[in-house]
Protein backbone atom coordinates (compact mmCIF):
# COMPACT_ATOMS: atom_id res chain seq x y z
CA UNK A 1 0.00 0.00 0.00
CA UNK A 2 1.89 3.53 -1.19
CA UNK A 3 0.82 6.43 1.18
CA UNK A 4 3.05 8.69 0.08
CA UNK A 5 1.95 12.24 -1.15
CA UNK A 6 4.90 14.23 -3.12
CA UNK A 7 4.07 17.86 -2.08
CA UNK A 8 6.61 19.33 -4.60
CA UNK A 9 9.86 20.81 -4.25
CA UNK A 10 11.36 17.63 -1.91
CA UNK A 11 8.71 17.39 0.46
CA UNK A 12 7.78 14.28 0.19
CA UNK A 13 5.28 13.02 2.99
CA UNK A 14 4.80 9.14 4.42
CA UNK A 15 1.64 9.82 4.46
CA UNK A 16 -0.86 12.67 3.92
CA UNK A 17 -1.37 13.21 7.87
CA UNK A 18 0.31 16.17 9.38
CA UNK A 19 -0.62 17.69 12.81
CA UNK A 20 -1.73 21.64 12.44
CA UNK A 21 0.29 23.97 13.58
CA UNK A 22 -0.81 25.72 17.26
CA UNK A 23 -2.38 22.22 17.73
CA UNK A 24 0.76 19.93 18.45
CA UNK A 25 3.82 22.77 19.99
CA UNK A 26 7.10 21.65 18.83
CA UNK A 27 6.03 17.89 18.30
CA UNK A 28 7.90 16.52 20.84
CA UNK A 29 5.17 16.29 23.40
CA UNK A 30 3.18 13.85 21.31
CA UNK A 31 6.43 11.15 21.35
CA UNK A 32 3.75 9.84 24.93
CA UNK A 33 1.12 8.55 23.11
CA UNK A 34 2.79 7.39 19.63
CA UNK A 35 5.98 7.61 17.68
CA UNK A 36 5.88 10.73 15.16
CA UNK A 37 7.51 8.21 12.26
CA UNK A 38 3.26 7.04 12.28
CA UNK A 39 2.31 10.49 10.81
CA UNK A 40 3.27 12.44 7.80
CA UNK A 41 4.94 15.22 9.13
CA UNK A 42 3.91 18.41 11.95
CA UNK A 43 3.89 22.06 11.80
CA UNK A 44 5.19 23.37 14.24
CA UNK A 45 3.75 26.40 16.48
CA UNK A 46 3.96 29.45 14.64
CA UNK A 47 7.48 30.75 15.56
CA UNK A 48 8.69 34.33 14.95
CA UNK A 49 12.32 35.61 14.89
CA UNK A 50 11.73 37.36 18.45
CA UNK A 51 9.60 35.58 21.31
CA UNK A 52 5.92 36.76 21.36
CA UNK A 53 4.16 36.65 24.88
CA UNK A 54 0.65 36.12 23.55
CA UNK A 55 -2.47 37.86 24.84
CA UNK A 56 -3.71 37.88 28.54
CA UNK A 57 -6.36 35.51 29.71
CA UNK A 58 -8.90 33.33 29.29
CA UNK A 59 -7.67 32.77 25.54
CA UNK A 60 -9.61 29.65 25.40
CA UNK A 61 -13.65 28.70 25.35
CA UNK A 62 -15.53 25.99 24.18
CA UNK A 63 -18.50 26.52 22.15
CA UNK A 64 -20.79 23.96 20.15
CA UNK A 65 -18.74 21.48 18.65
CA UNK A 66 -15.81 23.59 18.37
CA UNK A 67 -13.74 26.14 20.22
CA UNK A 68 -12.18 30.20 20.55
CA UNK A 69 -9.03 30.57 20.61
CA UNK A 70 -6.67 33.96 20.90
CA UNK A 71 -3.44 33.03 22.06
CA UNK A 72 -1.78 35.53 20.13
CA UNK A 73 1.52 33.58 18.83
CA UNK A 74 2.73 33.21 21.76
CA UNK A 75 6.58 31.33 20.94
CA UNK A 76 9.50 30.80 21.66
CA UNK A 77 11.51 32.91 19.24
CA UNK A 78 12.94 31.15 15.97
CA UNK A 79 16.78 30.82 18.10
CA UNK A 80 15.37 29.05 20.68
CA UNK A 81 13.51 26.60 18.56
CA UNK A 82 17.23 25.64 16.82
CA UNK A 83 18.66 25.51 19.84
CA UNK A 84 15.89 24.01 22.23
CA UNK A 85 13.43 21.77 20.26
CA UNK A 86 15.02 21.25 16.43
CA UNK A 87 18.19 18.69 17.38
CA UNK A 88 15.88 17.02 19.08
CA UNK A 89 13.27 17.05 16.52
CA UNK A 90 15.41 16.60 13.37
CA UNK A 91 16.32 12.77 14.65
CA UNK A 92 12.35 12.15 14.57
CA UNK A 93 11.53 10.34 11.43
CA UNK A 94 8.57 12.32 10.14
CA UNK A 95 8.88 15.88 8.22
CA UNK A 96 9.26 19.02 10.16
CA UNK A 97 7.33 22.05 8.78
CA UNK A 98 8.07 25.62 10.44
CA UNK A 99 5.25 27.48 10.57
CA UNK A 100 6.27 30.93 10.42
CA UNK A 101 4.64 34.48 11.60
CA UNK A 102 5.49 38.05 11.56
CA UNK A 103 4.53 41.76 12.21
CA UNK A 104 5.74 42.99 9.24
CA UNK A 105 7.31 41.94 5.85
CA UNK A 106 10.48 42.67 7.65
CA UNK A 107 10.30 40.22 9.94
CA UNK A 108 8.61 37.03 7.68
CA UNK A 109 11.98 37.64 5.89
CA UNK A 110 13.98 38.00 8.94
CA UNK A 111 13.07 34.54 10.41
CA UNK A 112 12.76 32.73 6.64
CA UNK A 113 16.58 34.15 6.42
CA UNK A 114 17.63 33.09 9.40
CA UNK A 115 15.65 29.56 9.44
CA UNK A 116 16.85 28.37 5.54
CA UNK A 117 20.47 27.62 7.04
CA UNK A 118 19.19 24.53 9.12
CA UNK A 119 19.25 21.17 8.14
CA UNK A 120 16.19 19.16 9.61
CA UNK A 121 13.73 22.09 8.64
CA UNK A 122 11.64 20.54 5.40
CA UNK A 123 9.64 23.42 4.47
CA UNK A 124 8.31 26.29 5.45
CA UNK A 125 4.47 26.85 6.45
CA UNK A 126 4.00 30.90 6.14
CA UNK A 127 1.17 31.88 8.26
CA UNK A 128 -0.33 34.67 6.80
CA UNK A 129 -4.00 34.23 8.69
CA UNK A 130 -4.06 34.55 12.48
CA UNK A 131 -6.93 36.73 13.64
CA UNK A 132 -5.19 37.01 16.93
CA UNK A 133 -2.82 39.57 16.91
CA UNK A 134 -3.73 43.48 16.37
CA UNK A 135 -1.15 43.97 13.45
CA UNK A 136 0.47 41.88 10.37
CA UNK A 137 -0.44 38.00 9.95
CA UNK A 138 -4.32 38.25 8.94
CA UNK A 139 -3.50 41.56 6.81
CA UNK A 140 -1.05 39.98 4.44
CA UNK A 141 -4.10 37.08 4.23
CA UNK A 142 -6.99 39.42 3.63
CA UNK A 143 -5.39 41.85 1.18
CA UNK A 144 -4.35 39.75 -2.26
CA UNK A 145 -1.63 42.50 -3.10
CA UNK A 146 -0.01 42.07 0.29
CA UNK A 147 0.18 38.08 -0.43
CA UNK A 148 1.24 38.73 -3.53
CA UNK A 149 4.64 40.84 -2.37
CA UNK A 150 5.32 38.41 0.71
CA UNK A 151 4.76 35.07 -1.31
CA UNK A 152 7.48 36.73 -3.68
CA UNK A 153 9.74 38.25 -1.21
CA UNK A 154 9.99 34.87 0.42
CA UNK A 155 10.42 33.07 -2.60
CA UNK A 156 13.47 34.56 -3.32
CA UNK A 157 15.38 33.42 0.20
CA UNK A 158 14.44 30.15 0.40
CA UNK A 159 14.97 26.87 -1.55
CA UNK A 160 12.99 25.24 0.71
CA UNK A 161 9.08 24.27 0.45
CA UNK A 162 6.64 27.05 0.80
CA UNK A 163 3.34 26.52 1.96
CA UNK A 164 1.61 29.48 2.37
CA UNK A 165 -1.55 28.93 4.81
CA UNK A 166 -4.76 30.77 4.00
CA UNK A 167 -7.41 32.50 6.09
CA UNK A 168 -11.16 31.90 5.10
CA UNK A 169 -11.79 35.40 6.40
CA UNK A 170 -12.21 36.33 2.85
CA UNK A 171 -14.98 36.68 0.02
CA UNK A 172 -13.25 34.85 -2.85
CA UNK A 173 -10.55 32.21 -1.66
CA UNK A 174 -9.29 31.46 -5.49
CA UNK A 175 -8.46 34.99 -5.65
CA UNK A 176 -5.41 34.55 -2.82
CA UNK A 177 -4.61 30.69 -4.26
CA UNK A 178 -4.47 32.09 -7.52
CA UNK A 179 -2.06 34.70 -5.94
CA UNK A 180 0.35 32.49 -3.84
CA UNK A 181 0.71 29.95 -6.93
CA UNK A 182 1.80 32.91 -9.58
CA UNK A 183 4.52 34.43 -6.44
CA UNK A 184 5.76 30.91 -6.46
CA UNK A 185 4.49 28.84 -3.81
CA UNK A 186 4.67 25.37 -3.48
CA UNK A 187 1.55 24.80 -1.83
CA UNK A 188 -1.41 26.44 -0.01
CA UNK A 189 -2.44 25.35 3.25
CA UNK A 190 -6.40 26.13 4.21
CA UNK A 191 -8.27 26.72 6.33
CA UNK A 192 -6.96 28.57 9.42
CA UNK A 193 -9.40 29.71 11.99
CA UNK A 194 -12.95 31.34 11.25
CA UNK A 195 -13.05 35.17 13.47
CA UNK A 196 -15.27 34.21 16.11
CA UNK A 197 -16.83 35.51 19.32
CA UNK A 198 -18.73 34.31 22.88
CA UNK A 199 -20.56 35.87 25.58
CA UNK A 200 -21.79 35.01 28.89
CA UNK A 201 -25.42 36.17 29.67
CA UNK A 202 -24.97 35.98 33.01
CA UNK A 203 -21.76 37.77 33.19
CA UNK A 204 -22.93 40.18 30.59
CA UNK A 205 -19.17 39.61 29.21
CA UNK A 206 -16.86 38.13 26.97
CA UNK A 207 -16.13 34.80 26.89
CA UNK A 208 -12.38 35.69 26.39
CA UNK A 209 -10.45 38.39 27.02
CA UNK A 210 -9.79 39.68 23.69
CA UNK A 211 -13.09 39.69 22.62
CA UNK A 212 -12.63 37.81 19.58
CA UNK A 213 -10.94 35.24 18.52
CA UNK A 214 -9.84 32.00 15.93
CA UNK A 215 -12.87 29.18 15.90
CA UNK A 216 -11.83 25.48 15.13
CA UNK A 217 -13.09 22.50 15.46
CA UNK A 218 -15.93 19.88 14.11
CA UNK A 219 -17.97 22.93 13.56
CA UNK A 220 -15.59 24.43 11.04
CA UNK A 221 -15.26 21.36 8.88
CA UNK A 222 -18.57 21.80 5.86
CA UNK A 223 -16.90 25.30 5.71
CA UNK A 224 -13.30 24.40 4.95
CA UNK A 225 -14.14 21.17 3.19
CA UNK A 226 -15.59 23.74 0.46
CA UNK A 227 -12.92 26.23 0.34
CA UNK A 228 -10.40 23.33 0.06
CA UNK A 229 -12.67 22.31 -2.52
CA UNK A 230 -12.63 25.95 -4.61
CA UNK A 231 -9.23 26.37 -3.84
CA UNK A 232 -7.99 22.57 -5.58
CA UNK A 233 -10.37 23.64 -8.77
CA UNK A 234 -8.18 27.07 -9.18
CA UNK A 235 -4.68 26.05 -8.59
CA UNK A 236 -2.46 23.54 -9.90
CA UNK A 237 0.05 23.08 -6.81
CA UNK A 238 -0.70 20.62 -4.00
CA UNK A 239 -3.71 21.70 -1.49
CA UNK A 240 -3.45 20.56 2.19
CA UNK A 241 -7.06 20.33 4.11
CA UNK A 242 -7.42 21.61 7.33
CA UNK A 243 -10.62 22.03 9.65
CA UNK A 244 -12.54 20.27 12.16
CA UNK A 245 -10.86 16.70 10.99
CA UNK A 246 -11.11 14.95 14.10
CA UNK A 247 -11.39 10.78 12.13
CA UNK A 248 -10.17 9.15 9.36
CA UNK A 249 -13.26 9.39 7.25
CA UNK A 250 -13.23 13.34 7.65
CA UNK A 251 -9.65 12.59 6.15
CA UNK A 252 -10.65 10.95 3.27
CA UNK A 253 -13.60 13.61 2.83
CA UNK A 254 -10.58 16.63 1.81
CA UNK A 255 -8.45 14.27 0.34
CA UNK A 256 -11.58 12.77 -1.89
CA UNK A 257 -12.37 16.67 -3.22
CA UNK A 258 -8.80 16.96 -4.36
CA UNK A 259 -6.28 17.65 -0.77
CA UNK A 260 -2.70 16.13 -1.49
CA UNK A 261 -2.90 16.09 2.46
CA UNK A 262 -4.57 17.43 5.73
CA UNK A 263 -3.62 18.49 9.27
CA UNK A 264 -5.33 18.02 12.29
CA UNK A 265 -5.94 20.26 14.48
CA UNK A 266 -8.48 20.50 17.78
CA UNK A 267 -8.43 16.87 17.65
CA UNK A 268 -5.20 16.89 18.98
CA UNK A 269 -6.32 18.42 21.92
CA UNK A 270 -9.52 15.73 23.15
CA UNK A 271 -7.98 13.26 21.53
CA UNK A 272 -4.15 12.97 21.81
CA UNK A 273 -3.83 9.85 19.35
CA UNK A 274 -6.05 11.37 16.24
CA UNK A 275 -3.17 11.65 14.18
CA UNK A 276 -1.60 7.57 14.62
CA UNK A 277 -5.43 6.60 13.90
CA UNK A 278 -6.07 8.85 11.20
CA UNK A 279 -3.15 7.42 9.42
CA UNK A 280 -4.26 3.53 10.27
CA UNK A 281 -8.29 4.66 9.87
CA UNK A 282 -6.84 6.06 5.93
CA UNK A 283 -4.80 2.48 5.36
CA UNK A 284 -7.34 0.12 6.17
CA UNK A 285 -10.59 1.89 4.14
CA UNK A 286 -8.49 1.82 1.39
CA UNK A 287 -7.82 -2.05 1.85
CA UNK A 288 -11.25 -2.65 1.89
CA UNK A 289 -11.67 -0.23 -1.20
CA UNK A 290 -8.93 -2.54 -2.98
CA UNK A 291 -7.38 0.75 -3.59
CA UNK A 292 -3.45 0.43 -3.76
CA UNK A 293 -2.17 3.95 -4.13
CA UNK A 294 -3.41 6.97 -1.82
CA UNK A 295 -3.04 9.14 -4.93
CA UNK A 296 -5.75 7.33 -6.80
CA UNK A 297 -7.95 8.43 -4.02
CA UNK A 298 -6.83 12.04 -3.98
CA UNK A 299 -9.59 14.32 -6.24
CA UNK A 300 -11.61 11.05 -7.42
CA UNK A 301 -14.98 12.38 -6.74
CA UNK A 302 -16.95 12.17 -9.00
CA UNK A 303 -16.80 16.32 -10.37
CA UNK A 304 -18.42 16.71 -13.65
CA UNK B 1 1.83 11.25 30.42
CA UNK B 2 -0.80 8.30 28.35
CA UNK B 3 -3.80 8.23 26.93
CA UNK B 4 -5.59 5.12 28.18
CA UNK B 5 -9.21 4.05 29.35
CA UNK B 6 -10.85 4.26 32.76
CA UNK B 7 -13.32 1.68 34.02
CA UNK B 8 -16.04 3.56 36.25
CA UNK B 9 -16.04 0.92 39.24
CA UNK B 10 -17.82 2.24 42.21
CA UNK B 11 -19.85 5.68 42.75
CA UNK B 12 -21.00 7.61 45.65
CA UNK B 13 -22.56 11.42 45.99
CA UNK B 14 -23.21 13.77 48.26
CA UNK B 15 -25.04 16.81 47.37
CA UNK B 16 -23.47 17.99 44.28
CA UNK B 17 -20.51 15.81 44.34
CA UNK B 18 -19.47 12.53 43.36
CA UNK B 19 -16.79 10.33 44.11
CA UNK B 20 -15.74 8.32 41.19
CA UNK B 21 -13.64 5.37 41.83
CA UNK B 22 -12.01 3.88 38.26
CA UNK B 23 -9.71 1.34 37.73
CA UNK B 24 -6.83 0.85 34.69
CA UNK B 25 -4.94 -1.13 33.01
CA UNK B 26 -2.52 1.75 32.33
CA UNK B 27 0.49 1.88 34.26
CA UNK B 28 2.01 5.14 33.74
CA UNK B 29 -1.73 6.30 35.14
CA UNK B 30 -1.07 5.03 38.31
CA UNK B 31 2.08 6.75 39.15
CA UNK B 32 0.15 9.98 39.48
CA UNK B 33 1.05 12.29 42.53
CA UNK B 34 -0.51 14.83 44.67
CA UNK B 35 -1.13 18.25 42.46
CA UNK B 36 -1.47 16.02 39.48
CA UNK B 37 -5.10 15.55 37.46
CA UNK B 38 -6.10 13.71 34.38
CA UNK B 39 -8.27 14.93 31.50
CA UNK B 40 -11.18 13.17 31.77
CA UNK B 41 -13.77 12.68 28.45
CA UNK B 42 -17.05 14.02 28.67
CA UNK B 43 -19.98 15.06 26.71
CA UNK B 44 -18.42 18.19 25.98
CA UNK B 45 -15.64 18.43 22.69
CA UNK B 46 -12.65 19.13 25.19
CA UNK B 47 -11.71 16.97 27.86
CA UNK B 48 -11.60 18.13 31.45
CA UNK B 49 -9.54 18.71 34.09
CA UNK B 50 -10.35 16.61 37.33
CA UNK B 51 -7.67 16.26 40.33
CA UNK B 52 -6.18 12.98 41.26
CA UNK B 53 -7.99 12.09 44.76
CA UNK B 54 -6.17 8.56 45.54
CA UNK B 55 -4.23 6.51 43.10
CA UNK B 56 -3.53 2.64 44.39
CA UNK B 57 -1.41 1.00 42.16
CA UNK B 58 -1.60 -2.34 43.95
CA UNK B 59 -5.90 -2.15 42.96
CA UNK B 60 -4.86 -0.21 40.15
CA UNK B 61 -7.44 1.96 41.04
CA UNK B 62 -7.98 6.11 41.02
CA UNK B 63 -10.19 8.49 42.83
CA UNK B 64 -11.49 11.50 41.62
CA UNK B 65 -14.17 14.30 43.70
CA UNK B 66 -16.00 15.91 40.97
CA UNK B 67 -18.13 19.00 41.56
CA UNK B 68 -20.63 19.80 39.00
CA UNK B 69 -20.74 23.07 37.91
CA UNK B 70 -21.75 22.59 34.44
CA UNK B 71 -22.41 20.50 31.59
CA UNK B 72 -18.86 18.29 31.47
CA UNK B 73 -18.31 17.91 35.45
CA UNK B 74 -22.72 17.12 35.31
CA UNK B 75 -21.71 14.19 33.05
CA UNK B 76 -19.02 12.94 35.45
CA UNK B 77 -21.52 12.67 38.01
CA UNK B 78 -24.30 11.27 36.24
CA UNK B 79 -21.35 8.08 35.12
CA UNK B 80 -22.76 4.89 36.27
CA UNK B 81 -20.62 1.77 37.45
CA UNK B 82 -19.44 -0.54 34.76
CA UNK B 83 -19.45 2.72 32.20
CA UNK B 84 -15.67 3.48 30.68
CA UNK B 85 -14.25 6.76 29.54
CA UNK B 86 -11.37 7.56 28.12
CA UNK B 87 -8.64 9.97 30.22
CA UNK B 88 -5.30 11.27 29.70
CA UNK B 89 -2.57 11.78 31.94
CA UNK B 90 -1.03 12.13 34.77
CA UNK B 91 -0.25 15.95 34.01
CA UNK B 92 0.96 18.58 36.05
CA UNK B 93 3.68 18.58 39.15
CA UNK B 94 3.49 18.35 42.72
CA UNK B 95 3.89 20.28 46.20
CA UNK B 96 6.83 20.40 47.36
CA UNK B 97 7.67 18.54 50.62
CA UNK B 98 10.07 18.68 52.86
CA UNK B 99 10.02 16.21 56.06
CA UNK B 100 10.71 18.87 58.56
CA UNK B 101 8.44 21.57 57.59
CA UNK B 102 4.63 21.81 58.98
CA UNK B 103 1.82 22.20 56.82
CA UNK B 104 -1.53 23.67 56.29
CA UNK B 105 -3.04 22.24 53.66
CA UNK B 106 -6.19 24.74 53.04
CA UNK B 107 -8.92 23.66 50.71
CA UNK B 108 -12.31 24.55 49.30
CA UNK B 109 -15.35 23.22 46.98
CA UNK B 110 -13.36 21.17 44.30
CA UNK B 111 -10.40 21.85 45.40
CA UNK B 112 -10.42 19.37 47.91
CA UNK B 113 -9.16 16.31 46.57
CA UNK B 114 -5.23 17.38 45.52
CA UNK B 115 -4.74 17.96 49.37
CA UNK B 116 -6.82 15.17 50.25
CA UNK B 117 -4.05 12.66 48.30
CA UNK B 118 -1.47 14.99 50.05
CA UNK B 119 -2.63 14.49 53.38
CA UNK B 120 -2.42 11.03 53.40
CA UNK B 121 1.00 10.93 52.69
CA UNK B 122 2.24 13.47 55.42
CA UNK B 123 3.08 12.87 59.11
CA UNK B 124 0.06 13.25 60.93
CA UNK B 125 1.93 15.75 64.04
CA UNK B 126 3.04 18.11 60.97
CA UNK B 127 0.07 18.85 59.34
CA UNK B 128 -3.45 19.90 59.61
CA UNK B 129 -6.01 20.36 56.96
CA UNK B 130 -8.40 23.53 56.46
CA UNK B 131 -11.45 22.36 54.89
CA UNK B 132 -14.05 25.31 53.70
CA UNK B 133 -17.58 25.75 52.48
CA UNK B 134 -20.44 27.60 52.25
CA UNK B 135 -22.29 24.81 54.25
CA UNK B 136 -22.08 21.28 55.23
CA UNK B 137 -23.31 20.51 51.43
CA UNK B 138 -19.71 21.57 50.67
CA UNK B 139 -18.06 19.74 53.01
CA UNK B 140 -17.67 15.78 51.44
CA UNK B 141 -17.54 13.41 54.45
CA UNK B 142 -13.55 12.11 52.65
CA UNK B 143 -11.38 12.97 55.97
CA UNK B 144 -11.64 10.12 58.80
CA UNK B 145 -11.98 11.16 62.42
CA UNK B 146 -7.88 10.54 62.67
CA UNK B 147 -7.05 12.82 60.53
CA UNK B 148 -6.45 16.36 61.86
CA UNK B 149 -9.09 18.39 60.00
CA UNK B 150 -10.25 21.55 60.74
CA UNK B 151 -13.71 22.22 59.35
CA UNK B 152 -15.25 25.55 58.87
CA UNK B 153 -18.94 26.77 56.81
CA UNK B 154 -20.69 29.95 56.73
CA UNK B 155 -23.67 28.98 57.47
CA UNK B 156 -22.10 27.23 60.37
CA UNK B 157 -24.36 24.11 59.83
CA UNK B 158 -21.09 22.38 60.64
CA UNK B 159 -17.54 23.11 62.07
CA UNK B 160 -16.46 26.45 62.99
CA UNK B 161 -18.62 28.97 61.90
CA UNK B 162 -16.85 31.39 59.34
CA UNK B 163 -13.96 31.21 56.89
CA UNK B 164 -11.25 29.14 56.19
CA UNK B 165 -9.33 32.50 57.67
CA UNK B 166 -10.35 31.09 60.89
CA UNK B 167 -9.57 27.85 60.33
CA UNK B 168 -6.58 28.40 59.61
CA UNK B 169 -5.93 31.16 62.70
CA UNK B 170 -7.44 27.97 64.94
CA UNK B 171 -5.40 24.97 63.59
CA UNK B 172 -2.09 27.73 64.32
CA UNK B 173 -3.02 27.79 67.59
CA UNK B 174 -4.21 24.38 68.48
CA UNK B 175 -1.02 22.78 66.70
CA UNK B 176 1.21 25.22 67.87
CA UNK B 177 2.70 25.66 64.46
CA UNK B 178 5.52 28.97 64.41
CA UNK B 179 5.68 28.61 60.65
CA UNK B 180 3.68 26.31 58.92
CA UNK B 181 3.98 26.53 55.04
CA UNK B 182 0.71 26.76 53.77
CA UNK B 183 -0.68 24.67 50.51
CA UNK B 184 -3.85 25.52 49.46
CA UNK B 185 -6.68 25.15 46.68
CA UNK B 186 -9.62 26.94 45.70
CA UNK B 187 -11.43 29.88 44.51
CA UNK B 188 -9.43 32.49 43.48
CA UNK B 189 -10.61 35.03 45.92
CA UNK B 190 -10.22 32.32 48.71
CA UNK B 191 -6.59 31.93 48.02
CA UNK B 192 -5.96 36.25 47.97
CA UNK B 193 -7.94 36.40 51.03
CA UNK B 194 -5.35 33.69 52.48
CA UNK B 195 -1.98 35.36 51.25
CA UNK B 196 -3.61 38.77 53.07
CA UNK B 197 -4.12 37.90 56.14
CA UNK B 198 -0.85 35.33 56.34
CA UNK B 199 1.61 37.12 54.04
CA UNK B 200 3.99 36.27 56.61
CA UNK B 201 4.03 32.22 55.64
CA UNK B 202 5.20 30.23 52.71
CA UNK B 203 2.46 29.37 50.25
CA UNK B 204 1.78 27.13 47.39
CA UNK B 205 -1.15 27.36 45.80
CA UNK B 206 -2.69 24.72 43.06
CA UNK B 207 -4.25 27.04 40.44
CA UNK B 208 -7.57 25.99 38.29
CA UNK B 209 -7.29 27.31 34.29
CA UNK B 210 -9.97 27.10 31.65
CA UNK B 211 -7.47 23.88 29.91
CA UNK B 212 -8.32 22.25 25.83
CA UNK B 213 -5.09 20.07 25.83
CA UNK B 214 -4.19 19.65 29.44
CA UNK B 215 -0.29 18.24 28.17
CA UNK B 216 1.33 21.54 27.25
CA UNK B 217 0.58 22.29 23.31
CA UNK B 218 -2.18 24.77 23.16
CA UNK B 219 -1.00 27.42 25.67
CA UNK B 220 -4.67 27.59 26.63
CA UNK B 221 -3.99 27.31 30.48
CA UNK B 222 -1.32 30.22 30.89
CA UNK B 223 -1.03 32.32 34.40
CA UNK B 224 1.24 35.34 34.26
CA UNK B 225 3.86 34.92 37.12
CA UNK B 226 7.10 36.85 37.22
CA UNK B 227 9.14 35.17 34.80
CA UNK B 228 6.03 35.66 32.19
CA UNK B 229 3.25 33.34 31.06
CA UNK B 230 3.72 29.89 31.96
CA UNK B 231 1.25 27.01 31.43
CA UNK B 232 -0.92 25.61 34.33
CA UNK B 233 -1.34 22.15 32.83
CA UNK B 234 2.48 21.29 33.21
CA UNK B 235 4.76 23.94 35.08
CA UNK B 236 1.78 23.98 37.54
CA UNK B 237 -0.64 23.80 38.64
CA UNK B 238 1.40 24.24 42.05
CA UNK B 239 2.95 27.53 42.24
CA UNK B 240 4.55 29.54 44.96
CA UNK B 241 2.08 32.48 45.30
CA UNK B 242 4.92 34.59 45.82
CA UNK B 243 5.97 33.87 41.92
CA UNK B 244 2.15 34.88 40.52
CA UNK B 245 1.34 38.30 39.13
CA UNK B 246 -2.18 38.04 39.82
CA UNK B 247 -1.06 37.78 44.06
CA UNK B 248 1.41 40.28 44.27
C1 LIG C 1 -5.79 21.39 37.31
C2 LIG C 1 -7.28 21.37 37.60
C3 LIG C 1 -7.78 20.47 38.51
C4 LIG C 1 -9.16 20.42 38.79
N1 LIG C 1 -9.60 19.49 39.67
C5 LIG C 1 -10.92 19.37 39.90
C6 LIG C 1 -11.43 18.34 40.76
O1 LIG C 1 -10.67 17.55 41.32
N2 LIG C 1 -12.76 18.25 40.94
C7 LIG C 1 -13.62 19.12 40.32
O2 LIG C 1 -14.83 18.98 40.52
N3 LIG C 1 -13.19 20.09 39.50
C8 LIG C 1 -11.86 20.24 39.27
N4 LIG C 1 -11.42 21.24 38.40
C9 LIG C 1 -12.38 22.16 37.80
C10 LIG C 1 -13.09 21.50 36.62
O3 LIG C 1 -12.15 21.18 35.64
C11 LIG C 1 -14.14 22.46 36.03
O4 LIG C 1 -15.14 22.66 36.99
C12 LIG C 1 -14.77 21.87 34.78
O5 LIG C 1 -13.84 21.91 33.72
C13 LIG C 1 -16.01 22.63 34.37
O6 LIG C 1 -16.54 22.06 33.18
P1 LIG C 1 -18.10 22.02 32.92
O7 LIG C 1 -18.29 21.62 31.50
O8 LIG C 1 -18.79 21.22 33.93
O9 LIG C 1 -18.54 23.52 33.16
P2 LIG C 1 -18.55 24.74 32.16
O10 LIG C 1 -19.91 24.79 31.56
O11 LIG C 1 -17.38 24.72 31.27
O12 LIG C 1 -18.33 25.91 33.20
C14 LIG C 1 -19.11 26.07 34.37
C15 LIG C 1 -18.43 27.10 35.25
O13 LIG C 1 -17.13 26.64 35.67
C16 LIG C 1 -16.09 27.53 35.25
N5 LIG C 1 -14.96 26.71 34.75
C17 LIG C 1 -14.92 25.96 33.62
N6 LIG C 1 -13.76 25.33 33.47
C18 LIG C 1 -13.01 25.69 34.52
C19 LIG C 1 -11.70 25.36 34.93
N7 LIG C 1 -10.89 24.55 34.23
N8 LIG C 1 -11.26 25.88 36.07
C20 LIG C 1 -12.04 26.69 36.77
N9 LIG C 1 -13.27 27.04 36.46
C21 LIG C 1 -13.76 26.56 35.35
C22 LIG C 1 -16.70 28.34 34.14
O14 LIG C 1 -16.13 29.63 34.06
C23 LIG C 1 -18.16 28.41 34.54
O15 LIG C 1 -18.39 29.45 35.46
C24 LIG C 1 -10.05 21.32 38.13
C25 LIG C 1 -9.54 22.23 37.21
C26 LIG C 1 -8.18 22.28 36.93
C27 LIG C 1 -7.65 23.26 35.94
C1 LIG D 1 -5.12 26.87 20.11
C2 LIG D 1 -4.81 27.03 18.65
C3 LIG D 1 -3.60 27.65 18.25
C4 LIG D 1 -3.30 27.82 16.91
N1 LIG D 1 -2.11 28.41 16.56
C5 LIG D 1 -1.77 28.52 15.24
C6 LIG D 1 -0.51 29.06 14.84
O1 LIG D 1 0.35 29.40 15.68
N2 LIG D 1 -0.24 29.18 13.51
C7 LIG D 1 -1.14 28.79 12.56
O2 LIG D 1 -0.86 28.90 11.36
N3 LIG D 1 -2.34 28.25 12.90
C8 LIG D 1 -2.68 28.12 14.21
N4 LIG D 1 -3.90 27.54 14.57
C9 LIG D 1 -4.85 27.12 13.52
C10 LIG D 1 -4.80 25.61 13.25
O3 LIG D 1 -3.53 25.21 12.78
C11 LIG D 1 -5.88 25.18 12.23
O4 LIG D 1 -5.65 25.85 11.01
C12 LIG D 1 -7.28 25.50 12.69
O5 LIG D 1 -7.43 25.28 14.07
C13 LIG D 1 -8.36 24.71 11.95
O6 LIG D 1 -8.20 23.31 12.11
P1 LIG D 1 -8.98 22.44 13.23
O7 LIG D 1 -10.45 22.73 13.08
O8 LIG D 1 -8.63 21.02 12.92
O9 LIG D 1 -8.46 22.88 14.53
C14 LIG D 1 -4.22 27.37 15.92
C15 LIG D 1 -5.41 26.74 16.32
C16 LIG D 1 -5.71 26.56 17.66
C17 LIG D 1 -7.01 25.88 18.03
S1 LIG E 1 -4.09 23.23 28.65
FE1 LIG E 1 -3.06 23.27 26.76
S2 LIG E 1 -1.14 24.12 27.31
FE2 LIG E 1 -2.14 23.90 29.19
Amino acid sequence: MKLTVDLGRGLVLKNPVLLASGTCGYGLEFENFYPLSEIGGICTKGLSFESIKGNPTPRIVETSCGMINSIGLQNIGAKAFVSEKLPELREKDTAVIVNIFGYSLKEYIKVVKYLEQFEGIDGFEVNISCPNVKKGGIQFGTNPKMTASLVKELRKRTEKHLMVKLSPNVTDITEFAKVCELEGADSISLINTLLGMGVDIEKRDFLIKRKMGGFSGPAIKPVALRMVYQAVKSVKIPVIGIGGITNYKDALEFLLVGAKAVQIGTANFFNPKAGKEVVEGIKSFLEKKKINDINQWIGSIKDE
Amino acid sequence: MKQALLFLKDKKTYFDYAILTFLTEENDFLKAKPGNFFMLQANTLLKKPISVMECNKKDKMLKFLVKKVGKGTEFLYNLKPGEIIDAVGPSGNTFPIDKNSEYILVGGGSGIPPLYFLSKQLNKEKFVVVYGGKSKKDIVPIFGKSSPTIITTESGDIGTKGTVIDGIKKAIEKKRFKNPVILSCGPEGMVKAIKKYFPQFKHYTSLEKYMACGFGVCLGCVVETVDGYKRVCVDGPVFDIEYLKDFL
